[in-house]
């Protein structure tokens, strides 16, 4: 994988590349993509197709799928276009822009990552679940919180007032194309105050955080800010250097929850789902995906600048967090 | 091949990329924009089936068969690349 993401694609095509690595216990199948093509979710899509056609199963052509862009103008069309949560979201923008200055430094180029990983068993990842449910928490801003704590001890010790985190969430429920090879996902944003407020307190709060990104009206205004940022035809390099410094965030983490396949008479299971894994572009930017399958937490870490121990640490906080 | 617009790109052109979707090829350009997921299995497959089975995705999904070129006027542009296969 770290190999994987130092490789330019060359856009001519085709924008995914397939790695099979094998040994004397099985194989692990790994698949690369340019991200305009698609996201995790998309390639989950695409890996239960895969065991299909390696079933002998038929799969008929798809139509060309449509953009995130596209079902917002269909929808709007219709005129039903909801609203509703726009109070929420102006109140969160607010908090926001309140927050002190931070400058994020990006990378300068593609540079080289690390990638580490954690498998943490059934029986503890169920622990996990009870745990958080019975916080009055989910399993995903356990994992959030776990994350921001600790990255924040450190960036606490260096001053930072607060930790920021991007966290995609898929749109693809309000559209309805769970077959379709694409990226549908908007990038909400959350901040953890340090010193944080405890460990399930902050799970609450990053939870809160995330909530008003639920909804159409800010998929929407993700689209439309995005559009904005197109529209002022900014040389590359410094349309990045905007968006990082009205939106860099320390750490960003994508959690697949559940992510079993079923086998479909290909002959072979799915016993492990590592990632998804990007690189945040930030300097000291950390990114986490999170995947369950066959009952066990995945965890998949990349950075350019990786903090040693992290998911460990992430572990051990989850450990102590079911304790309390 | 022309696109709605009018302007020149060399492949057939499939749709203009979609703010996200554009966004991440300028994000790609500078920076880096990679996205990767591995998969492990406990048995093994001949390599022939793997490279079927991704020809078979590949003929699902129109864009496994794309390209990306730059349209002066639209920005980015899915070209239709139906040669290209998915090595592994």
């Amino acid at each position: 994988m770290e190999e994987e993401f130092t490789r330019v694609f060359h856009l001519g095509g085709p924008l995914l590349r397939a790695n099979l690595l094998e040994d004397d216990f099985g194989c692990d199948l790994i698949l690369c993509a340019h991200h305009s093509l698609l996201d995790a979710i998309g390639m989950m899509a695409l890996v239960r197709d895969l065991l299909l056609a390696l079933s002998g199963t038929e799969l008929p052509e798809l139509p060309l799928p449509a953009s995130i862009d596209d079902h917002l103008a269909r929808i709007r069309q219709q005129g039903d276009f909801p609203v509703g949560l726009a109070h929420a979201i102006e109140d969160w923008e607010a908090a926001l822009a309140a927050l002190p200055p931070r400058k994020v430094q990006r990378h300068k180029g593609r540079g080289v990552c690390q990638v580490s990983a954690l498998r943490i068993e059934p029986e503890q990842t169920e622990q996990f679940l009870r745990s958080a449910r019975k916080q009055d928490a989910t399993f995903g801003a356990a994992l959030l919180a776990a994350l921001a704590i600790a990255v924040g001890r450190e960036r606490q010790a260096a001053g930072d007032a607060d930790i920021r985190l991007a966290i995609p969430i898929d749109v693809r429920p309000y559209f309805g194309n769970v077959d379709d090879c694409v990226p549908a996902a908007i990038t909400s944003r959350a901040y953890l105050p340090l010193p944080h407020p405890g460990f399930w307190p902050s799970a609450r709060h990053l939870h809160a955080c995330v909530s008003p990104f639920r909804s159409l009206v800010e998929i929407d205004a993700s689209t439309i800010r995005l559009k904005a940022l197109l529209a002022a035809n900014l040389p590359p390099e410094v349309m990045l250097d905007v968006l990082f410094a009205k939106a860099g965030t320390d750490i960003c983490i994508s959690n697949l929850k559940s992510a079993d396949i079923p086998t479909g008479g290909s002959g072979i299971s799915l016993r492990s789902v590592w990632g998804p894994s990007i690189l945040t572009g930030s300097l000291n930017g950390h990114y986490v995906g999170s995947a369950t399958s066959n009952g066990a937490l995945h965890l998949t870490y990349s950075s350019h600048a990786p903090m040693e121990g992290l998911l460990d640490e992430m572990q051990r906080l989850l450990v102590e967090a079911t304790q309390l | 091949m022309t696109t709605q617009n009018g302007s020149v790109v060399s492949g057939l052109a499939l749709r203009p990329l979609a703010g996200a979707e554009a966004f991440s090829v300028h994000y790609d350009a500078v920076l880096g924009f990679n996205f990767s997921m591995a998969f492990t299995f406990p048995g093994k497959l001949p390599h022939d089936r793997w490279r079927h089975a991704l020809q078979a995705l590949q003929r699902r999904h129109p864009l496994l068969r794309a390209g990306i070129e730059m349209d002066g006027e639209q920005g980015p542009v899915f070209v239709d690349a139906p040669h290209r296969q998915i090595e592994i």
